[in-house]
């Protein structure tokens, strides 16, 4: 059997990322040749004049159009192309995908507002889920992330985010932040 | 000194302060409180003017706000309560986290923006339902070849070009009296039963309808007890001992 061209077919016909375990046991094959035909195939689509590129995504591997090709599928299915998730939507995301399992009380306290709504647009566009509920009496409602999520930021796993102290504002910027809060000295001018 | 406000774009109170104090970024002379302040309620009143709620968030923030700036009117010797002191000091260091966790979380969302945009180009199929919804009906062989579709297709246009057949219209309609009766000698001879077993006897549709009639009927009465674990577990019936008197039912006739 050609594993390669093995792979390939089921790839196509798969709805979401396979990953190399679930090939190996299709293939019965041991993982690391799967891991081998893998590669072969993505050197072959790469290579030869594939409208196909190999990726890994969210939870395994998938076959997905070459991005240049993009506009004609938009063509094709007359779609306008995707729509850009806002800026409230992106900043909720951001705080569910690295403070899960998060209700919408806490997502207020970092957000300054609520976040309702922004929770709906990702809940419906499959980014999000409601993952549990608070013990105690409120019983809040508590989101994370979706395995859809990680495919399309290509993160194999939550692990993968990039660390939340690489995003941390820079000394510079919060110097300007704590300017006001801080007590004014005696030096400087009168106070109105 | 008046204020220019600006009509800026913000979602929530933190977003607000953080766009002031930004603004004031390249200035040499530093951003006071008092004139953040200042600007702060100023945007409060332009929402109001604008027929925008003010929310309670916005509120909280700027009574933390006038609290700062009006203890720092009072002179450096006056006699301030300590402990109030410590507490407006951690109300400041809270909002100041929450501003920076607020900047923190933004940063983090242009990088899944820019991410976003990277992925959104590459295309996989999708295709048909949820596979958690609904499983994917199984391929189906049709396992006749022409001829045989052929002859199947001849039978059935005869049939339709043929007499309409009547026989298969029961018109004779089965008593729940007679059900009843029934029910109660069957149930004689056994104590416990269900009603599958005890109407396993019956041929048509319609009789099990009248012999469930004659259970409801009967279990109305007292006479027999009806059980059922589930919707789809046998209903089991159990014959209790007979109330003295003679029972009429609105099925005699």
């Amino acid at each position: 059997m050609d594993a390669t061209a093995a792979i390939e077919a089921v790839l196509f016909v798969a709805e979401e990322p396979v990953s190399v375990a679930e090939l190996s046991q299709v293939l019965e094959i041991p993982p690391a040749e799967v891991n081998a035909a893998l590669r072969r195939l993505g050197e072959r689509l790469a290579s030869g004049a594939s409208g196909l590129v190999l990726r890994e995504a969210g939870k395994g591997w998938r076959l997905y159009t070459r991005p240049d090709l993009h506009p004609y599928l938009e063509r094709y299915t007359s779609s306008p192309g995707a729509t850009r998730l806002s800026r409230a939507a992106l900043e909720t995301l951001a705080v569910v995908a690295y403070r899960q399992p998060v209700s919408r009380g806490q997502l207020a306290e970092i957000r300054g507002v609520d976040s309702e709504q922004a929770l709906h647009t990702l809940e419906r566009r499959g980014l999000i889920d409601v993952i549990g509920t608070a013990p105690g009496s409120g019983q809040a409602l508590l989101y994370g992330t979706t395995d859809l999520f990680l495919e399309k930021l290509g993160l194999a796993s939550l692990a993968d985010l990039p660390p939340l102290a690489d995003h941390v504002p820079p000394a510079s910027v919060v110097e300007v932040l704590e300017r006001p809060f801080r007590p004014e000295e005696p030096s400087s001018d009168s106070r109105s | 000194m008046s204020y220019e406000v600006r009509t800026a774009v913000y979602e929530g109170p933190l977003d607000l302060l953080l766009q002031l104090i930004t603004s004031h970024r390249l200035e040499v002379t530093e951003l006071r409180l008092s004139d953040l302040v200042t600007e702060y309620l100023a945007h409060l009143d332009l929402m109001r003017t604008m027929d925008l709620e003010v929310t309670s968030e916005f509120l909280v923030i700027a009574a933390t706000l006038i609290q700062l700036k009006a203890r720092r009117l009072l002179p450096g010797d006056a006699d301030v309560d300590l402990d109030e002191d410590l507490l407006l000091a951690e109300e400041r260091d809270r909002l100041l986290a929450r501003l920076l966790a607020n900047l923190t979380f933004k940063d983090v969302a242009a990088v899944f923006a820019l991410r976003f945009e990277a992925t959104e180009l590459l295309v996989a199929r999708e295709v048909g339902p949820d596979p958690g919804v609904a499983p994917p009906p199984r391929d189906l062989r049709i396992g006749v070849g022409s001829e045989e579709l052929h002859r199947i297709a001849e039978r059935v246009l005869r049939r339709l070009a043929a007499e309409p057949d009547l026989d298969h219209l029961d018109l004779e309609l089965p008593s729940v009296s007679a059900a009843i009766a029934d029910l109660r000698r069957r149930l004689d001879a056994e104590i416990e039963t269900d009603f599958y077993r005890i109407t396993a006897h019956l041929g048509r549709p319609i009789e099990l309808v009248a012999y469930f009639l004659a259970v409801l009927e009967l279990a109305r009465w007292g006479l027999v007890e009806a059980r059922q674990a589930d919707h789809r577990a046998p209903i089991v019936l159990r014959r209790t001992t007979a109330p003295a008197g003679t029972l009429v039912s609105e099925w005699d006739t």
